[in-house]
């Protein structure tokens, strides 16, 4: 679950911080009422920009089982991990991600819900069987075929009725005002297996990014 | 090119040295040098002399809130300020801050002035009847109605204006059916944000609900603290609508000279079965909304 905090008379982001130390990005931890909380930053994670935004259907909940695929994963990762808390299980893969030796090293001691996979053969969509059925994929890969690894991957691991977050540049799906067709194609490749539920703008936050977010049909 | 615009936005050095600048300024916007103001500074000083609005102009959005503010600021006996959005932000903002936009008590009865503010937000946040109840309890309430078909498709074209949306209007209204469908089945999943921003984008459907909004505000105030009138009064019949409201705000009748209508956009017209599919959809939410009022808008097509 998400918490908004007041802290100096604003109000913030956070998640509930479980393991009691920050030593995974160097959380700003707020301690209120006897319980820890880590700020999320909007401006460093696309996760709460996209929160903060105004998205309306928040897919992962307590226990919630995420694929989570992003080449630079430390923020967004460890509130993620905060929310599921420990009866839940993230999945990272382990080569698309920079500096991911040092990395897992600090996770591992910390945050038992964390799981790092390998891709199988370098083929983006195939890891190693130890993933079943997941309820949320989360992808911000930044590649030109990312909306195809995205749904290649919702094929393999996402159970029916599950969510996709999908971090686009807007460029690929703005065709209200610039209709040509290959923009519309874009969006189209998702239109087939799933229903968009929700595209929130990153404006304000990150530049020329939207998150899609999409119900699985199978 | 798309991948070197991803690499920028996504990474923030972390060793550069006006980045720390800036990262720290949004955490401690009071000392933003940008945001510092002397004539605001001044009046928040003196907030203690100053009065809180006779009225406020609640709503709804896209309905011809902002021309309605400049036709009454044309008026030589009223005050008033627009898009404050205090109510909204009551959390982290003081009011002492909110009464620094308004004139002081001693220039108010000098020149016997009517003050009033206008957000036109207001009207669907679930929190502010309660909080306009406590700060202002004496309030007079005006809220303008358009047809909830023209405020639903006026409200996306305006956010496709704005950068906001970015897909058609079918495909915009069918993800919020859906939306609405997951809120109501898996409550669950609907984000705990009473903030602003999930109030305004995005609800195209469900802001065209007035009579569920006005319902909330009636368990606060009495129905003679309302003015509800219709946009289309304002629009074909402007100085009858004004008569009410000057009427309404006990001020003289007063005859405006610029008419010129505020915020218009320009987009192309709905089409035909996306207009069908919205009057069928309000029609029952139209109804109760006459039931209530007692009156009857014409909106059914």
């Amino acid at each position: 679950m998400i918490h908004w905090i007041t802290v100096k008379n604003r109000k913030k982001l956070a998640t509930l911080n479980n393991v009691g130390i920050n030593e995974v990005y160097n959380e700003k931890l707020i301690e209120i009422n006897g319980k820890q909380y880590n700020l999320w930053n909007p401006y460093t994670s696309k996760l709460a920009a996209a929160i903060v935004n105004g998205m309306e259907i928040f897919p992962i909940l307590k226990k919630t089982n995420v694929l989570y695929l992003d080449t630079t994963i430390e923020k967004t990762l460890s509130h993620i991990s905060d929310i599921i808390g420990v009866s839940g299980k993230i999945f990272v893969v382990k080569d698309i991600i920079k500096n991911s030796k040092n990395f897992l090293e600090k996770v591992r001691n910390n945050r038992a819900n964390i799981f790092s996979i390998t891709r199988k053969n370098g083929v983006p969509e195939k890891f190693s069987p130890s993933i079943k059925m997941v309820n949320v994929v989360y992808v911000d890969i930044a590649q030109q075929n990312e909306t195809e690894v995205a749904i290649q991957n919702c094929k393999n691991y996402l159970r029916n009725g599950g969510f996709l977050m999908l971090v686009v540049p807007t460029k690929k799906i703005d065709f209200v005002d610039n209709p040509s067709r290959q923009n519309l194609e874009e969006m189209q490749k998702l239109q087939s297996s799933f229903e968009i539920i929700q595209q929130v703008n990153l404006t304000d936050f990150f530049k020329e990014h939207s998150m899609i977010i999409a119900k699985y049909l199978g | 090119m798309i991948r070197k615009i991803i690499n920028s936005s996504n990474q923030i050095e972390r060793s550069s040295f006006t980045n720390k600048i800036r990262l720290w300024l949004l955490d401690n916007p009071d000392f933003n040098p940008y945001r510092f103001s002397l004539k605001r500074a001044y009046r928040i000083m003196t907030n203690q002399l100053r009065v809180l609005p006779d009225f406020v102009v609640i709503g709804s959005t896209k309905s011809g809130t902002t021309s309605l503010h400049y036709y009454l600021i044309q008026h030589p006996g009223i005050i008033s300020e627009r898009n404050v959005h205090f109510f909204e932000y009551m959390q982290t903002n003081s009011i002492e801050w909110y009464r620094a936009y308004f004139p002081t008590k001693a220039y108010k009865n000098f020149k016997k002035l009517t003050v009033g503010e206008q957000t036109a937000t207001y009207l669907f946040h679930p929190l502010i009847p309660k909080r306009i109840h406590t700060t202002i309890p004496n309030a007079k309430l005006i809220v303008v109605l358009r047809n909830p078909v023209d405020r639903a498709y006026s409200n996306y074209t305006h956010q496709v204006r704005e950068g906001i949306e970015k897909r058609t209007f079918e495909e915009a209204i069918k993800s919020e059916l859906k939306r609405i469908e997951i809120c109501k089945n898996n409550s669950e999943y609907k984000i705990n944000n009473d903030d602003f921003s999930n109030h305004v984008i995005f609800s195209y459907l469900r802001h065209g609900i007035y009579v569920d909004f006005i319902k909330a505000w009636m368990e606060f105030f009495t129905k003679e603290q309302f003015l509800i009138l219709p946009t289309y009064d304002l629009n074909n019949n402007r100085a009858k609508f004004l008569k009410q409201v000057f009427d309404y705000l006990n001020v003289q009748n007063f005859e405006i000279k610029d008419v010129e209508r505020q915020n218009v956009g320009e987009y192309k017209k709905l089409d035909k079965s996306m207009r069908k599919f919205l009057v069928d959809y309000y029609r029952p939410h139209n109804e109760r909304l006459f039931k209530l009022l007692e009156k009857n808008f014409d909106w059914d097509k």
